[in-house]
Parts: structure tokens; sequence; C-alpha cells
């Protein structure tokens, strides 16, 4: 049974990986047919040369490696308030019935609201910095643990947790033991989502204003027309997000799946 | 809490969070350099209106958003049909489309600048694949997913028409749902629409930065606030038609359906 499995995992993989050669040689073919302008979609040969050449390209100020870290750097202080200040704030809300009844539907309104407009608020309070980018990161991922994290509040049985008070009057225990275990993969579905929309607001902050990122450097190939090397940014910072959602997807599974439990 | 309460409770929280706002400025706590009174706001957002300044930008960015949510809702909806009766295509293409819907869509804008070119193909061709079609097509094919097979066997019977299984079968399944999804693609296209202008003017996104690097201050408040009641409006006016729908057609369609049948 698990030989088949891995017989299948195995075709599609296969299946994909086809699916890309395939793909990329007919945009190449296309390319070098003159169907459209190296200038609008270089060789493919070209983007990946050029990002296999990334990290030891010394055209890029600054250097590869210093625009990685400081996403990276990014990205993981907004992770960082998220779970340690807007999950457990989000949980407080969502199980004081005062505050969810005043509150909620205030800040869920907010939420219609795109939130890219409040960067250049962010910009003149904190400049070109690294500050407006984490927090831009931590304003785009609040929605999703927000609402995650209210929807898995109101889903607890509250049978659960009179039973647990029979038994013990430790708010704690019965916190640890029946409200978290009892929510956890709503709870972990918003985590993962607010960290994805986190990796959205940081690159969108880089690229809109600043000189470090790389959101930066996809916004600096672009207007110095190095288009190989813009494409090759786009294909790094697509590969740091799916590296992040997946890290993520795999953190859910393992929990969920009770490994950890 | 009774509703009466709870209304009075959020008037209280608004206004002590507005008389917060003017004291700190006006005690010097915050500098009105970065953040205006709110009083100078709200004679700002009047005086806008009353003179319809930047209503040119914010028409141009409304219309590339409409027209956008328009063409992605047709080109996610003809997709995921199309690829609906391709098995296999579906299979192939599904995780490359989920996949770009988790990473940053702001990437591909520079790409988008090199391929369409025209400043108003580029926003709109934008704004329609990557904030609207995306989501549209995701939400229709789970909901497609959830169909009963028997339907489409028990249609297959009466009939061979292709067409006749799209029209009456898998456009009323898909209509419901198609609601919600463009209800939550018009937030996400509206942040697209706005990156656009920023990224390329004209448009309110960008009047927002040159707001914002000229330290007009008060102006940028007061087109933020602007923008964000726009989206409300855009956010309650698709909430009601949701509602509208799934309360007049949901009979009209069930008896369609039992008429073709008779």
């Amino acid at each position: 049974m698990k030989r088949l499995l891995n017989l299948r995992t195995l075709r599609i993989l296969l299946t994909h990986l086809s699916f890309i050669i395939l793909l990329l040689l007919i945009i190449r073919s296309l390319t070098a047919a003159g169907y459209w302008s190296p200038f609008t979609l270089p060789l493919v040969e070209q983007i990946f040369l050029e990002f296999i050449n990334l990290p030891s390209n010394t055209l890029l100020p600054k250097g590869f490696t210093h625009h990685l870290t400081y996403t990276l750097s990014s990205i993981a202080a907004s992770v960082a308030v998220l779970l340690g200040v807007v999950f457990p704030f989000s949980f407080l809300l969502s199980i004081v019935r005062v505050f969810k009844q005043v509150l909620e539907p205030l800040i869920l309104s907010l939420f219609a609201i795109p939130s890219i407009i409040y960067y250049p608020i962010l910009l003149l309070l904190f400049g070109f910095g690294l500050e407006p980018k984490v927090l831009m990161g931590i304003i785009v991922g609040i929605p999703p643990v927000f609402i995650y994290t209210s929807t898995g509040v109101q889903l607890i049985n509250p049978n659960y947790a009179n039973l647990g008070f029979m038994y013990t009057r430790s708010f704690f225990k019965i916190f640890s033991k029946i409200l978290i275990p009892s929510t956890l993969p709503v709870f972990l579905t918003g985590i993962r989502l607010g960290i994805s929309y986190c990796v959205v607001g940081v690159i969108f902050a880089e690229m809109t204003a600043g000189g470090d990122g790389l959101g930066f450097l996809i916004s600096w190939s672009t207007t110095t027309l190095r288009i190989p090397l813009m494409y090759a940014c786009v294909l790094a910072v697509l590969l740091v997000s799916a590296a992040f959602y997946l890290a993520t997807y795999m953190v859910e599974k393992m929990v969920v799946g009770g490994r950890w439990r | 809490m009774r509703r009466s309460s709870v209304i009075m409770a959020r008037l209280l929280i608004f206004a002590t969070f507005l008389s917060a706002w003017q004291l700190a400025v006006e005690s010097r706590l915050v500098e009105e350099r970065f953040v205006p009174k709110p009083s100078v706001l709200m004679a700002n957002i009047l005086e806008i209106l009353a003179e319809g300044r930047y209503i040119d930008q914010l028409t141009i960015t409304i219309t590339n958003y409409v027209v956008g949510v328009v063409f992605g809702t047709v080109v996610g909806v003809s997709l995921a049909l199309a690829l609906y009766t391709v098995k296999y295509a579906k299979s192939l293409l599904t995780p490359y489309i989920l996949l770009l819907s988790v990473v940053p869509k702001v990437i591909f804008f520079p790409i988008f600048v090199k391929l369409f070119v025209v400043e108003e193909v580029i926003k709109i061709a934008f704004i329609a694949i990557l904030y609207v079609a995306i989501f549209v097509y995701l939400g229709v094919v789970s909901n497609l997913d959830l169909l009963d097979v028997n339907y489409l066997r028990l249609f297959r019977v009466y009939t061979r028409s292709h067409l006749k299984i799209f029209r009456k079968l898998l456009l009323p399944t898909v209509f419901y749902s198609l609601l919600a999804n463009i209800r939550l693609a018009v937030v996400f296209a509206l942040v697209g629409a706005i990156f656009a202008d920023m990224m390329l003017a004209p448009g309110v996104g960008y009047i927002l930065l040159i707001l914002a690097y000229s330290f007009r201050t008060s102006e940028l408040y007061a087109v933020i606030v602007l923008i964000a009641a726009t989206a409300v409006a855009l956010n309650l006016f698709m909430k009601y038609l949701e509602d509208w729908a799934s309360k007049h057609l949901r009979t009209e369609q069930i008896t369609r359906i039992s008429l073709w049948f008779n």
C-alpha cells in the first residue's frame, strides 16, 4: 500500500515536472522565434542563470544576501508580533462577551478597507526604515488571525468548559486542556493565512518605498531595465513565500494530525 | 447586553477615540505635522467633497477596478467551468492557481507592465487576473466539487447537450457561491487597484503617495478616509446584492429547473 502511495506521489510529481518543462520550452521557443520581445520576456535560460547568480551578483546594491536577510527579518518580526500580541488579544476579545458584542463588528468593518492605504501614514510616521515594513506586515496579517480566532472561539462547546469547571477551578487548566485543543485547527488556519498575508504586506512595503529587501530589488531591476534580473527576483520572492506557506502548512498538519498533541 | 446598550457603547468608544486623538494633538503629545486634528480632518474632507478635488483620480481608480472585477469574474467562471469538464487539466492547473493565491501578487506587477504596455490595460489585467479571477476560480471550483454527481447523471439521461447542462445545472450551482466569492474578491481587488495606482500614475493610490511625500498630512488622511468610505460602501453593496439574490432567486431557480424537467 505504502509502495503504491509512493508510486502515485512520484507519478504526480513527474506529471507536474513535465508540465513545467513543457511550458518553459514553449515560452522559450516563442521568445526565440520573436513572438514577443526579449525585453518583455527574456529567454528562460537567461532568467535561470540570473537566478543562480543572484547571491554572487556584484551589480546589486548592497548584495543579494543583505536584501534576503532584510526581508526575512521583517517577516519574522511581523510574525512574532502576530503570534505574541495579535493572537492573544483576538482570543481575549473573542471570549469576553462584552468586548465581542461591542468591538467585534467595529473591527470587522475595518477589514473591508484595503489595508495598503495605511502605508503612506506609516511612511510619514516612521520613514523608510524597517519599522513601516514590519508594521505593514502586521496590519495586513491581522484580519485572518482575528477572524479565525473569533470563529474558533464560537465553535467551543460550552458544555465541555462547564464539565471542565466541575473537575477544576483552574482557568489555566481549562484553557490548556479544553479551549485550546478543541479550537486548534481553526486557530492554526488563521495563523497560517496571517503569516502568508504578512509576507504579502512586507513585500508590498518594500516594493513601494525604501532601499532594502527583495521587494525593492524587483522595483529596482524594473526601473533600471534589468529584465532577466527582475524575473529572477520575482522567482526568489515566489520561493520565499511558498516556503513560508509550506512550512506553516506542514506545522498545521503535524499539530492537527495529533503528533504534537 | 441589549442592542441599544451595545450601540451606545460603540458610540461612546468612537467619541472617546476622537476626543483622545484631538487632545493628544492639541497637547502636542503627537505632532500635528504627522497626525492632524480630527476637527481639521473633518473640515478637509468636507472641503475635498465640496470642491470635487481628486474626484477625477478616484473615478479613474474605480473605473479600472469595476472593469477589472467584471472581466476577472468572467475569466474566473469561464476557466472553472471549462476545467470542470476536463478533469485532468483541472487537477494539473489547480495547484498552481492555489499557489498564486497565497504568494504576494504585487511582485507580478512589473511583468504585467512589460506584457501589456498600455497603462489602463496593465491595471485592469492586473486586477482582473490576479485579484479577481483566481478567487472566483477557486470558489467556483470548490462549489462545483460539492455538486452531487447524481444530478449530472440525471441531466445526462435527459439530454446530451453540454450547453443545456451548463445553463440548467452548472450555472445555477455556481451562482450563489459566486456572489460570496465576488464579495471577497471585491476587497482584494481594491488592494490591487490602489497598488497599481501607486506604481503607475494616475489614480488615487498615486495621490496617496504624493500627499505623503509632500507632507500634506491632513489631505492625506482625508483621502484615506474617503477611500475607506468607498470600500465600505462597495462591501455593503455586495452584501446587499448577495442577500437579495439568496432571498429572491432561489425559489425561481428551483421552479425553473423543475419546469424544465416536466
